[in-house]
């Protein structure tokens, strides 16, 4: 699955909000939609342009587009997850953000740490769900086999 | 008992897959019969526990001491970066739940306690206001005895980052439960 169609359907599993102006609206109120809102606004160049001209009069927006230009660069240079597949999914944003060319390796805007890892997870399930939809078939009915023995009524219990 | 919805159960399938597809990967660097211990902490502690639905995909734990094991749960969305931001008390072990996932080879897992589960979003540094409205909006207070969670917070504490906060977000939620419960 394409990037900008995951973020969508992920968006729809956060969120019943539809437009720019209300996933911007909630995400001012919910952290979980702030860090849901970086990858979202990289989805598309159009969806990238239309935050960056809101950032000209919102402070919000402009935080946003900072922080999604630095989570490109820190995640394309190796910070937290250093697979060859965050890379190339950064290189691959980067031709929507131009985060590589703007942003020198070492000179970030301010970005809190744990802004930073919450949005990075974000790109991070992308994988883990690419991943999981590839795994060869034998890893996949092994885990479809298990799944299907689980007692979703009694997921959890005392531990004796 | 709670009514499991259909999306609520899609989102537990896709916690507990990571989960699986993580101990299919420790398989190959622990041996024959070593379990390490997770315990399931945050927002996946909440959707596992059926009481939140709109939560992201990553799993937050515990802490995870070994570096190798640590790569490979991080690699499969699961770790345990929240641990040092995360109030806590001595004694959470004590309370922990067993997750019932069968199948499972390398990974012994947890989910936190009622009460530790409120106690690690109240006087957190990275407070957020969504972290208390998790509380709220789960439901979890009317699980809660407040006497007793203030008797943990009293005496039980291991760690807290901020507690000038503290009391009064437990302030705050005991006045929530009480327009809860009436």
């Amino acid at each position: 699955m394409n990037f900008c169609t995951y973020i969508e359907h992920y968006k729809k599993h956060l969120t019943d909000a539809e437009t720019n102006e209300e996933i911007l609206a909630e995400a001012k109120i919910n952290y979980r939609i702030q860090k849901l809102l970086i990858p979202y606004i990289m989805k598309d160049k159009q969806t990238f342009n239309y935050f960056k001209r809101l950032a000209v009069n919102d402070v919000f927006a402009e935080k946003l587009v900072k922080h999604a230009q630095a989570t490109v660069s820190k995640l394309y240079f190796g910070e937290v997850y250093s697979s060859k597949k965050m890379k190339d999914l950064m290189f691959e944003l980067n031709s929507t953000t131009n985060s590589l060319e703007k942003i020198p390796r070492n000179d970030h805007p301010e970005i809190q740490e744990w802004e930073f890892i919450g949005y990075a997870k974000m790109f991070n399930n992308y994988l883990v769900d690419e991943k999981l939809n590839n795994l060869d078939t034998s890893m996949k009915q092994k885990i479809d086999n298990m799944i299907s023995k689980i007692d979703w009524n009694n997921l959890i219990s005392a531990n004796a | 008992m709670f009514f499991l919805t259909k999306e609520n159960k899609l989102n537990r399938d896709e916690i507990v897959r990571r989960i699986y597809l993580a101990d299919g990967e420790l398989i190959k660097i622990l041996p024959e019969g070593e379990k390490i211990e997770l315990i399931i902490v945050g927002g996946s502690a909440f959707l596992l526990k059926g009481l939140l639905t709109r939560t992201t995909k990553d799993i937050d734990t515990y802490l995870i001491k070994q570096k190798e094991v640590r790569q490979i749960l991080e690699s499969n969305d699961i770790n345990d970066r929240c641990y040092s931001v995360m109030t806590r008390c001595i004694d959470l072990e004590d309370r922990k739940e067993r997750l019932n996932l069968p199948g499972l080879e390398r990974i012994d897992p947890y989910v936190l306690g009622d009460y530790d589960l409120v106690i690690s979003k109240i006087g957190s540094m990275s407070i957020r206001p969504q972290d208390i409205q998790d509380i709220i909006d789960s439901g979890i207070l009317r699980r809660l005895d407040f006497d007793i969670l203030e008797i943990l917070l009293k005496e039980k504490l291991a760690w807290i980052v901020r507690d000038d906060v503290l009391w009064e977000h437990f302030n705050y939620l005991k006045e929530e439960q009480e327009k809860l419960i009436g």
